[in-house]
């Protein structure tokens, strides 16, 4: 950009004809002549064309410079010196409004932060009693907490909830994936449980070295919905799996805990197994010569696919 | 408030047209309608520079709330030049934009443009090829401005080479000025420009 110097050298040679003692305006350039009654201030160190202003093209200039922000100090374009803008006094009774609306402005953000985290504490503490009713029993629950000291349960019941998805962070499936990869696939009996594909040689290295990467971002990818609603469903699904398989235990609490490692296991198999083949298919995967056969082979395919998406799939083919 | 700026605009205009540097020739401003929010500014390119016997010519819009904005310029006349759009003409100066000050007028905003010519800022660009020329061979890009000025403001001194180059292109079929841009762009290499031209 263009130094302003040379503009500014050019703009106080602006109006030579005009004699250093008649007022003219730098905004609307208009002179005392012009208008006799008009009010003029000299806001600046600026001699010279710039020297003066109506007051009326100066506020509405520092209006413009303001933006809205009547607190933001405006300079002189030229000498940069910093305008003196003075408010009439109101009297006591509006300064005090003034204080207070201030402090309102200042203090509702930090209020209303304390008011959600107050919130969400109390969301922990009511998941927690109603997790422990749940477990243990409606009546027993409510007998141990009326017992137990106000004040650790203060403390205890939002660790429930907390605890709960802390624990769902943490993806043992995947560990014993691996280990079950690594160390069991030798094993000739545990093939039969989990198939672990023969890929051959060097494509299978590269599979797995990029499966292992897919698995850490997958484990990323883990979406928080997922791990908040089934971290949260976890001790009643175990109290309605505890209910149906375990009758015979009296205990609720007992009763409870056998339902949820039922669930955590059978779930944990499954989805073991169902990453596993998707492992293997995506390690035996091929791709085909680009062939008239194969090439009708795929089409077919995508126009079958297509046809169940969208009923105009015929033109396709 | 758009009395304010017609009234401004009005004794601007006799400001110019009273100013030594239309008398000696070195700006220019015609209205372009009677509404007094568009005019058209004439600078002639300064010595000792590539744009040297060029005439540009510029669009000034002014906006209603002019002086509080500035006015809205640019180059109609296609230039080559670091600060200044090769395609749309648009120009980046300070003073056009945040640095603008009411107490500057139509007469200095274009001898600012003109001053501009003669000191580009490639640090702060609005044509980054144009700029990137600027600096890494500063040879052509005197060269390359020189020939623009001469094809599109009616500057003095035809580069024959370069004036080869666009016809060479032409016989191909291509338009003149986008042939002429892409020659510029890839610093006059006829084969970089065909290749880009035809992709």
């Amino acid at each position: 950009m263009a130094s302003e110097d040379k503009v500014g050298a050019s703009a106080s040679a602006l109006q030579p004809t005009d004699d250093e003692n008649s007022k003219s305006c730098w905004v609307c350039f208009a002179t005392e002549a012009d208008d006799r009654l008009a009010a003029w201030v000299q806001p600046c160190k600026c001699i010279g064309t710039t020297k003066w202003v109506h007051q009326s093209c100066l506020q509405r200039w520092v209006d413009e410079k303001q933006r809205g922000n009547i607190t933001r100090k405006v300079l002189c374009p030229q000498c940069k010196a910093e305008y003196i803008v003075v408010f009439p006094s109101m009297g006591a009774f509006v300064a005090l409004l003034d204080a207070l609306e201030e402090i309102t402005h200042k203090i509702s953000p930090f209020i209303a932060g304390g008011v959600l985290l107050g919130s969400i504490y109390w969301i922990a503490i009511t998941y927690g009693a109603v997790t422990v009713m749940q477990v243990v029993g409606h009546r027993e629950g409510l007998e141990m907490m009326e017992s137990a000291d106000p004040l650790v349960l203060l403390v205890l019941l939002p660790t429930i909830p907390v605890t709960l998805i802390s624990a769902k962070m943490y993806n043992w499936e995947d560990s014993v994936l691996l280990f079950l990869r690594k160390y069991c696939a030798k094993i000739p009996a545990l093939a039969y449980i989990l198939p672990f594909g023969n890929v051959e040689g060097d494509r299978g290295a590269i599979v797995s070295g990029q499966h292992n990467n897919t698995n850490q971002t997958t484990t990323h990818h883990l979406s928080p919905t997922r791990i908040f609603c089934s971290a949260l469903l976890l001790p009643t699904i175990s109290t309605i799996i505890g209910k149906i398989f375990f009758r015979s235990v009296q205990n609720n609490l007992h009763r409870t805990i056998l339902g949820g490692l039922t669930y955590i296991t059978i779930k944990g198999a499954l989805k073991i197994y169902h990453k596993q083949m998707l492992y293997i298919r995506h390690s035996s995967r091929k791709i085909l010569d680009y062939t008239e056969t194969n090439l009708k082979l795929y089409r077919s395919n995508i126009s079958s696919n297509e046809a169940v998406s969208n009923n105009d799939s015929e033109q396709v083919i | 408030m758009a009395n304010i700026a017609a009234k401004r605009i009005k004794r601007e205009f006799k400001e110019v047209m009273n100013s030594e540097e239309v008398a000696g020739g070195y700006i220019k401003l015609a209205l372009v309608n009677d509404s007094w929010t568009e005019l058209q500014g004439t600078i002639v390119g300064p010595p000792d520079t590539p744009y040297e016997g060029g005439t540009f010519q510029l669009e000034i819009k002014v906006p209603e709330t002019y002086p509080f904005n500035p006015p809205k310029i640019r180059f109609v006349t296609k230039i080559w030049h670091p600060n200044v759009s090769s395609v749309t003409g648009a120009i980046c100066l300070d003073i056009l934009k945040d640095q603008w000050a009411a107490a500057l007028t139509l007469r200095t905003v274009l001898l600012s443009i003109q001053a501009l010519l003669s000191a580009a800022e490639a640090g702060d660009p609005q044509d980054a090829v144009v700029a990137k020329q600027y600096r890494e061979s500063q040879q052509l890009f005197l060269l390359t401005a020189r020939h623009w000025t001469n094809v599109y403001a009616g500057g003095p001194s035809a580069i024959w080479e370069f004036d080869q180059k666009v016809q060479r292109l032409l016989d191909m079929g291509i338009d003149e000025h986008e042939a002429r841009v892409a020659l510029s762009h890839y610093d006059w290499e006829l084969e970089r420009a065909t290749e880009q031209l035809f992709s």
